[in-house]
């Protein structure tokens, strides 16, 4: 999946380790002089044109000048927020929205592919986000482009928040603690990505989905199990050498997993899978729309807004990722799944709290569930995978449900 | 209305909305530390703390607020304002 510039072969990893050393060096000068700080920042920006869009034969400045641009016109927003003593509710929304629409027009069209431009949207959200509340927090433009084409996080997360990035840049902590921490990290995340990854994607056998050959549906939970199990050590070992080399750098990154192998049910999984993602989309699509439902129902109906706010967060997941179907269906299930969760806990609970809280500490219940949250997992990831209309019903043809047809 | 008082208003409205009774609420607290505050509820504790303190918050000050002192500040700036 996040098969990059980063680790896929020699020239690769010098290039990379490249980038660190300087980027080492100018960060462990910073101490001695501000503008190393601003020096770091250049050099973000130049690794970040080099590594993800120059190639040899092709500069694609027609792809990368207009987003700096983009981004120029966004700090230009952000500093028109930031100095308006009382607040311009539309300017705000100008700032917080035009990434995400730009977001929208990039991957509505087939012709021009920027890599990282979700995160990238959605870190300029976030930073307008952030900086309505917490105006001392706006950076200078070098400092935000820097910030906003850090290469670490750049293609593929997290999706640091800009407060996170800039505490850590104007206080760097560059300490033998944070390299071996950062090495350590490194380490994991590429036993997970090169070994572990690749192991379980020999399970997964996906070639076999959606060409015709005809397979039992045990066969297929057991492929697709294997692919969400692919899909985490491939992301979180990525995010683990992304962490590890921030913090050698002295960059705190946001945590994008908390053992999501351990979520006892689907809303447990939401509170550890790509947190970078969930926390920002919680605060700025899950709560606004559910504050404001409740308050004008007055408080009643409480259950029907909480899964209409629940659905639209996942539907705003499922258009980050693109425009397939697949996307749509699979975060269809996990919004329901959510749902009758919340709503069976919420309703247990009031019921009987000692008898919820003795299903809460129970053993069996703890692992009954925990597997079945893996399954559930597991046979929803196809979906990522498939995508398509087409390959969505040629592989459920392919496994016995020939009745599948959505038109 | 000083912090404390705030914080004693803010005691049997913590207590209803996460129905439990011998709940003690301090600058200190976490959503870690109750069960049931997960982001669902949290809704639920800002509009019934609307309604208490007579404020409107936004969601951008609610993504602000780690513990129940900042909660505690950020009532306390805003019955200031009224």
């Amino acid at each position: 999946m996040y098969e990059s510039l980063f680790l896929t072969s020699i020239e690769d990893v010098a290039l990379i380790s490249a980038y660190v050393s300087i980027a080492f060096i100018v960060g462990f000068l910073q101490r001695y002089s501000s503008i190393f700080k601003y020096l770091f920042s250049i050099l973000n920006i130049g690794a970040v044109y080099y590594f993800f869009f120059y190639e040899p034969e092709k500069l694609n400045l027609e792809i990368f000048i207009p987003l700096i641009l983009f981004a120029l016109i966004h700090w230009l927003l952000l500093w028109q927020v930031n100095k308006m003593k009382v607040e311009k509710p539309s300017l705000y929304w100008l700032a917080f929205l035009s990434p995400v629409l730009m977001m929208i027009f990039i991957k509505a069209q087939s012709v021009i592919v920027v890599v990282g431009v979700s995160y990238l949207a959605f870190r300029m959200a976030l930073a307008a986000f952030e900086l309505r509340e917490n105006k001392q927090l706006f950076p200078n433009l070098i400092d935000y482009l820097g910030f906003l084409l850090f290469p670490v996080s750049f293609m593929a997360g997290p999706i640091n928040p800009l407060s996170n990035h800039m505490s850590t840049l104007n206080n760097r902590q560059i300490s033998l603690h944070n390299i071996k921490f950062g090495l350590l990290r490194i380490l994991i995340g590429y036993i997970k990505f090169r070994f572990i990854a690749t192991f379980v994607n020999q399970l997964s056998f996906t070639v076999f989905w959606d060409n015709g050959y005809q397979m039992d549906w045990v066969d297929f939970i057991v492929s697709s199990t294997a692919y969400y199990l692919y899909l985490y050590m491939n992301f979180s070992g990525y995010t683990d050498m992304m962490v590890g080399i921030a913090s050698i750098l002295g960059i705190k990154m946001k945590e994008n997993f908390n053992h999501p192998l351990k979520a006892r049910n689907i809303k447990d999984f939401w509170r550890r899978w790509h947190l970078s993602l969930t926390d920002f989309l919680k605060d700025a699509v899950f709560t606004p729309i559910m504050l404001q439902l409740t308050r004008f129902s007055k408080g009643r109906y409480l259950n029907s807004i909480a899964i209409v706010s629940i659905t639209s967060l996942f539907m705003v997941m499922a258009l980050w990722h693109g425009f397939e179907l697949g996307y749509f269906i699979f975060y269809a299930f996990h919004a329901l799944a959510f749902s009758l969760v919340h709503i069976s806990e919420l309703k247990w609970r009031k019921k009987s709290k000692i008898s919820f809280n003795r299903y809460m500490n129970n053993q069996f219940s703890l692992w009954f569930g925990r597997i079945a949250t893996f399954m559930f997992l597991g046979v929803t990831c196809a979906f990522l995978e498939l995508r398509t209309y087409d390959k969505i019903s040629q592989t459920l043809s392919d496994i016995g449900f020939n009745g599948f047809n959505l038109i | 209305m000083d912090n404390s008082e705030i914080l004693t208003k803010l005691q049997p409205v913590f207590q209803e909305v996460f129905d439990e009774d011998d709940l003690i609420v301090t600058p200190q607290m976490t959503a870690d530390d109750v069960d049931e505050w997960d982001s669902l509820s949290n809704v639920r504790l800002m509009i019934s703390i609307e309604v208490e303190f007579g404020i409107k918050v936004k969601a951008s000050e609610v993504a602000n607020l780690s513990h129940v002192g900042l909660l505690v500040d950020l009532i306390s700036k805003k019955l200031n304002q009224i």
